[in-house]
């Protein structure tokens, strides 16, 4: 296809052309204004948190024709929304150019767009709408929930994904590779939690360009378990805090255990971020936050008793963990919304068959 | 010394105060492509690449640059009317009266058309999004093919643009006169444009 084609397809199914066809210059002024209300919304709200419809429009008719009901109350308060589960939200836009909080009551979104421009989100869904048309919104960044926000937590999401593919299961990070005692990673370093943060610190930093700020955290106490913090530049009110945890067996230098995790250890994990989130959320109401928790996995069967000896590790041994998925009682990623799917990342041994 | 070019001067105070209202800082790789695009609607305009007053080259990254912008923000920097936080410029009080005195110029009319036009941009798409789409415009395609910077916009290249520019003055035919409809309905068309490219390969 040519761009003169191409030209044609987006005045055909577009919004902005449609808000010129239908309302001529009014339409086009209003639709912009609709867009950047939209936008404003979207920098409080993540889009991942509504479960209802949100609509956002405003009358294209001049405010003399007196059809337009004047603002009553305050406007709207997007920074408020910003740790709410939202659930049906509708807005108009006055005259004075600011959102105000509406309650539709009988009237449809589809008898507003008779005289406005409406936009609507509904079900990870956007379309604008502007007297009989309405076009779907094309999104073009698949990872975003909305044309008008841009992506903050997928893009975190994708990034530890990739790191558990190409930096932990084979070990194939630099600073990763420094948490093991033995050249067949079988058993951690006494205390590798530091060398663990270091290595996905790089990563995020390397992997989400400069468009966040990632910074470690020196771990004070058990109140503060967070290792990792990651903040949008654009969006400074977004904050994804990432706890690590490890399961496996760690030893000191003389080969003797130092420490022995096991699905314990990945319970308690997810509690002390779970109690983080609701402090967070408490102190910080206008910040939109999201937790994220890594275990790094080298859970091995039949591994001695003590590390001393040069140990090697059978496939059925050393990978019986492998696709074994932890479960958590209670598990906060099935009850709230700001708590990620915790994320196992398996560290394979080198097995000696 | 290096002289400051009064056009892109103008720019840089209009793009950081733009920019800044609608999304609190930008980075100045975002004024030299926000200038870029604006200058590109003011040959949508069919008017002379010439008066546009400042040059652009292309990077081997398929980014627009040029050298009068960053002369300009070093100097509006150094003055005082711009301030650099973490590696992002946003206006100072001091770029408040200037930039009206400026805008309201009879001579800065034209040009403010197009920068405003390429600033609404931001309202349908995020800047990323912006310069993805931008670089699929035949100039900076053609400028991150070739290993090397080049000027952008010389006459014999140019051929292209108007080609594009055509279809899309024939597709919006009779409608508005507003900047802002030609400016998203082109990048939209290079987005997708973009991404079918992507698809094939």
């Amino acid at each position: 296809m040519n761009i003169a084609d191409i030209i044609n397809q987006v005045c055909e199914e577009t919004h902005v052309p449609m808000a010129h066809e239908i309302f001529g210059d009014a339409g086009l002024n209003v639709i912009f204004q609709v867009m950047e209300t939209v936008q404003a919304f979207y920098r409080h709200v993540e889009p991942e948190r509504i479960g209802g419809q949100v609509i956002v429009f405003r009358d294209v008719r001049p405010a003399v024709q007196g059809a337009i009901i004047p603002p009553r109350g305050p406007a709207a308060d997007f920074a408020a929304l910003a740790n709410q589960d939202i659930g049906d939200l509708c807005f108009e836009i006055a005259v004075d150019g600011r959102p105000y909080t509406r309650v539709l009551g009988e009237t449809t979104y589809e008898e507003l767009a008779e005289t406005a421009i409406v936009y609507r989100y509904y079900g990870e869904q956007e379309e604008f709408l502007a007297g009989s048309q309405r076009k779907p919104v094309s999104r073009f960044d698949p990872c975003a929930r909305s044309q008008f926000s841009v992506p903050t937590f997928s893009n975190l999401r994708e990034a530890l994904q990739h790191y558990a593919r190409e930096n932990i299961r084979e070990s194939t990070c630099y600073i990763f590779r420094q948490v093991w005692r033995d050249a067949n990673r079988l058993f951690f370093r006494a205390g590798p939690e530091s060398l663990m943060r270091d290595s996905l610190t790089q990563f995020l930093n390397n992997r989400l360009s400069g468009n966040h700020d990632v910074w470690p955290e020196q771990k004070v106490n058990e109140k503060n378990p967070v290792d990792i913090r990651v903040q949008p530049r654009f969006q400074n009110n977004r904050l994804m805090i990432i706890e690590i945890k490890w399961l496996g067996d760690s030893a000191d230098d003389d080969g003797h255990i130092t420490a022995r995790h096991r699905d314990a250890r990945a319970q308690e994990g997810a509690d002390q971020l779970a109690n983080y989130l609701n402090e967070q959320r408490r102190s910080a109401p206008g910040h939109v936050i999201q937790g994220y928790y890594v275990i790094i996995d080298a859970r091995r069967r039949n591994l001695p008793k003590n590390a001393a000896a040069v140990a090697t590790i059978s496939r059925a041994d050393g990978l019986h963990y492998e696709s074994q998925e932890l479960s958590f009682n209670p598990a906060p990623h099935l009850t709230r919304p700001d708590f990620d799917e915790p994320y196992r990342m398996f560290a394979r041994p080198v097995c000696c068959d | 010394m290096t002289r400051l070019n009064p056009d892109a001067t103008f720019d840089c105070l209009f793009l950081a105060n733009r920019l800044h209202i609608q999304r609190a800082s930008v980075s100045a790789q975002e004024i030299h492509l926000f200038a870029y695009l604006a200058c590109l609607l003011w040959l949508y305009r069919q008017r002379a690449v010439s008066d546009w007053g400042y040059a652009f080259v292309g990077t081997e990254l398929g980014a627009p640059f040029s050298r009068d912008i960053d002369v300009a923000l070093k100097e509006l920097l150094e003055r005082g009317y711009l301030r650099k936080v973490h590696d992002r410029v946003s206006p100072t009080e001091f770029a408040n009266q200037p930039l009206r005195d400026l805008t309201e110029l009879g001579m800065n009319q034209d040009r403010t058309e197009c920068l405003r036009a390429a600033c609404s941009s931001t309202a349908a798409f995020s800047v990323g999004m912006v310069s993805n789409a931008l670089a699929k415009e035949p100039e900076l395609s053609r400028a991150k093919a070739i290993p090397s910077s080049r000027l952008l916009l010389e006459d014999a290249a140019r051929s292209q643009l108007y080609v594009q520019f055509e279809a899309l003055r024939t597709a919006l035919h009779q409608r508005s006169n507003d900047l802002r409809l030609p400016a998203v309905v082109w990048l939209s068309a290079l987005y997708r444009l973009n991404k079918s490219a992507a698809d094939e390969t």
